[in-house]
């Protein structure tokens, strides 16, 4: 009967039994032998099939990499899931026996009494949002974005944006006149200019087609992307300006803090990063390309250079003195053996160190490491040691200390456990008979490394083992400053004492981070100290 | 050249990808982490080699397959399956999606928990048994108290449905299609 209504309903073309082809047929045989193969069930015969299949077949290949992957991304949302969910159990597990139950009752009793006062107070507008715009309080949903505030003539095709307040899922924004400010999920504020076509990808990323945003990212917002047609700008916890021309596709980056990274070419090819810091401003063109990259109007740099010591090194006076030319008086000895050369520097003379020779800056000790903040910079010439500059306990088991090698500008840091951390810019080796411009800067944001004029590092932790970075503030019981010299390690990490040896020239330390902008004046004026004098 | 805390950033976004790689041969999820892991922290003590992204990308890629294929040496009752031109042209394979998609791996577990909650209750039970609890076809169809091929079926099923859900559901394909349908 039912073969008869079949081949009926067959005929008359209203067949509902699902045939499969025999492409499809193929395709669920090669599925069922990636899962056989996965939890290795796999028969012999199988396997070579499936050999087969992979070695010749690209879309083979291409379904068994998505199976791949997508079991891998089951079990890391799964892991995502638990762990939201074994916080959510710890959290109530732990509470009582922390603070009591009595606690926990009047601390219930509170929180149902602030709820309801929350209720009340807050409630009538809803729109799931309070006055002030406080994040936490925001009732997110799945939504990604808050608009914050927009310009009394603001208009946006498809009227997605309407009000302040309005919360914004994935999808375009189209400005066509005005300006908005959206806050994300992730606490990334953007400000829109019209006429503008922008993208809400998610929390932490975002594409802007054309027009003008600026951006800002906290902390918690590290690493947020505005993306264009030609590259990414990952924002490292700063501001920054994008341009970008609606018909050239061409965009202009403005860092006015912190720092970006640009992430140069469009999807699906090999992209060349570039940091981009304070101050300075890259044009990008269509494909990707810096067409110009310059540091803004010396006026719009931040100034407010602190200059505490300049050491221009050109004699060694009575009693190994080393005049500070700066009006702090900071004078250095010089150590070492007495007989030790001057030598033609990059400005007047400079210092020839070998074996057993550095400058002691002990006597300033104090002063120096109650700074927060600090840069120092230096003209350097074949070096052929390690070390730059070092503060430390005498012991190096608290220490930081700015040195190099063959490959790299370091800045490393050690406080009182066993392990030291670092960070490091790679170079490209010293050329012999060659001077180079070095500096360090240090704030509470992180560590900045330099080499003429071009920032070659930046971070906040350590490459070794992740921990922040320390200045001069963190170190314990300081004892020995030097230049060119660290003693014998005895601490946690034994090392054997390290020197310079090579020639180095006008030293200069700020009591404050320097920007790019100031560390590239004081390349291009060897000599010359901050604030400049012509300014 | 690349800095540092970028080779870490560059490992971390394409951890799935490499994880899904090495794992695709090793079958062994944890072994896989172990792996990349080691391949994470080669990377970085090697960090003056590399010129950009996907140089990392595919570095880490070659590492964490010699780890896994060493580690299938020492348990010497688990060779590699899969013959070494097929992993080679699978290796070329993952960089190739690389090429396509790494800007959007972060929205990637997300997307998929969407998906996954469009699947039936069944359906999700199974995919959870099979790939989070890591038992095996046979032993799920026991619990279930359902056929073996049923429960092949639904992993099938589950599989087709969740590349679909997932190829529609990535941000940058929302984008995309937005900005057709306004343009």
């Amino acid at each position: 009967m039912h073969v008869e209504r079949y081949l009926a309903e067959r005929s008359a073309g209203i067949s509902k039994i699902n045939v499969m082809k025999p492409e499809e047929i193929k395709n669920k045989a090669f599925q069922l032998r990636i899962i056989r193969y996965q939890e290795k069930t796999i028969t012999p015969a199988e396997l070579q099939e499936l050999n087969h299949e992979l070695r010749n077949s690209e879309q083979r290949r291409t379904e068994f990499a998505q199976i791949c992957e997508t079991s891998r991304l089951i079990r890391e949302a799964s892991m995502v899931q638990v762990n939201e969910k074994k916080d959510r159990i710890s959290r109530i597990l732990l509470f009582p026996a922390t603070v009591g139950w009595l606690k926990m009752g009047v601390a219930a009793l509170l929180m149902i009494s602030i709820g309801v006062f929350s209720f009340l107070k807050l409630n009538p507008s809803a729109d799931g949002i309070v006055d002030g715009n406080v994040a936490d309080t925001i009732a997110w949903g799945d939504s990604v974005v808050i608009v914050e505030e927009l310009g009394s003539d603001t208009v946006c095709a498809g009227s997605n944006v309407t009000k302040q307040g309005d919360l914004l899922g994935k999808g375009w924004l189209r400005l066509q006149k005005g300006w908005v400010r959206l806050k994300f999920r992730s606490g990334a504020v953007v400000t829109l200019e019209a006429p503008a076509s922008f993208g809400i990808n998610s929390a932490m990323r975002s594409y802007l087609e054309y027009g003008k945003v600026d951006v800002y990212a906290p902390e918690s917002a590290r690493d947020f992307v505005v993306a264009t047609k030609s590259m990414e700008v990952v924002d490292l916890g700063t501001r920054f300006e994008l341009n970008v021309d609606a018909y050239s596709g061409e965009s202009v980056v403005d860092v006015t803090e912190g720092l970006v990274d640009l992430h140069l070419g469009s999807r699906g090819t090999q992209r060349k990063i570039q940091p981009l810091e304070a101050g300075w401003k890259a044009e990008v063109d269509h494909a990707g390309t810096i067409v110009n990259m310059v540091e803004r109007e010396a006026g719009a740099r931040q100034g407010g250079e602190v200059l505490l010591a300049h050491w221009k090194l050109d004699e060694i006076a009575n009693g190994g003195m080393l005049p500070d030319s700066g009006s702090n008086g900071m004078d250095a000895l010089f150590r070492g053996d007495a007989t030790a050369e001057t030598s033609s520097g990059r400005v007047g003379n400079a210092l020839d160190m070998g074996d057993e020779e550095y400058i002691d800056l002990s006597q300033h000790i104090q002063s120096v490491t109650s700074l927060d903040a600090f840069t120092l910079t230096a003209w350097i010439r074949d070096p052929n040691g390690s070390i730059l500059f070092s503060v430390s306990d005498g012991s190096a088991n608290n220490r930081i200390q700015f040195n190099l090698n063959n490959k790299h500008l370091v800045y490393l840091w050690q406080d009182q456990s066993s392990l030291w951390d670092s960070i490091a810019g790679s170079v490209d080796g010293w050329i012999p008979g060659q001077w180079y411009h070095v500096a360090v800067s240090v704030d509470s944001s992180g560590v900045r490394l330099y080499r003429d004029g071009k920032l070659l590092a930046s971070g906040s932790t350590g490459i070794q083992i992740g921990t922040p970075c320390l200045g001069l503030t963190d170190i314990k019981n300081p004892q020995d400053m030097f230049l060119g010299h660290i003693r014998e390690g005895t601490g946690g990490t034994a090392f054997k004492p390290q020197w310079f040896r090579g020639v180095m020239d006008d030293v200069q330390l700020y009591g404050n981070a320097l920007n790019h902008s100031a560390i590239r004046e004081l390349y291009v004026n060897p000599g010359e100290v901050l604030p400049r004098l012509t300014e | 050249m690349l800095s540092e805390p970028t080779i870490v950033r560059i490992l971390l976004r394409d951890r799935i990808q490499i994880l899904s790689y090495i794992d695709s041969f090793l079958g062994d999820p944890a072994s896989a982490e172990d792996c990349y892991q080691d391949a994470c922290a080669a990377a970085v003590a090697k960090r003056e080699f590399f010129e950009d992204e996907t140089h990392v990308y595919r570095w880490a890629l070659r590492v964490g397959r010699n780890k896994a294929v060493d580690l299938c040496r020492k348990r010497s009752r688990e060779p590699v399956l899969l013959d070494d031109d097929v992993l080679d042209s699978l290796e070329a394979q993952w960089e190739y999606q690389h090429a396509l998609g790494a800007d959007f791996q972060a929205d990637r577990v997300a997307s998929l928990k969407d998906c996954l909650s469009s699947l039936t209750e069944a359906s999700q039970r199974i995919v959870h048994l099979r790939y989070v609890d890591g038992m095996k076809t046979g032993r799920i169809a026991g619990l279930l108290d359902r056929k073996v091929e049923t429960v092949y079926q639904s992993l099938t099923r589950a599989h087709t449905a969740l590349r679909k859900c997932m190829s529609s559901d990535t941000s940058q394909n929302e984008v995309q299609e937005s900005q057709k349908s306004m343009s």
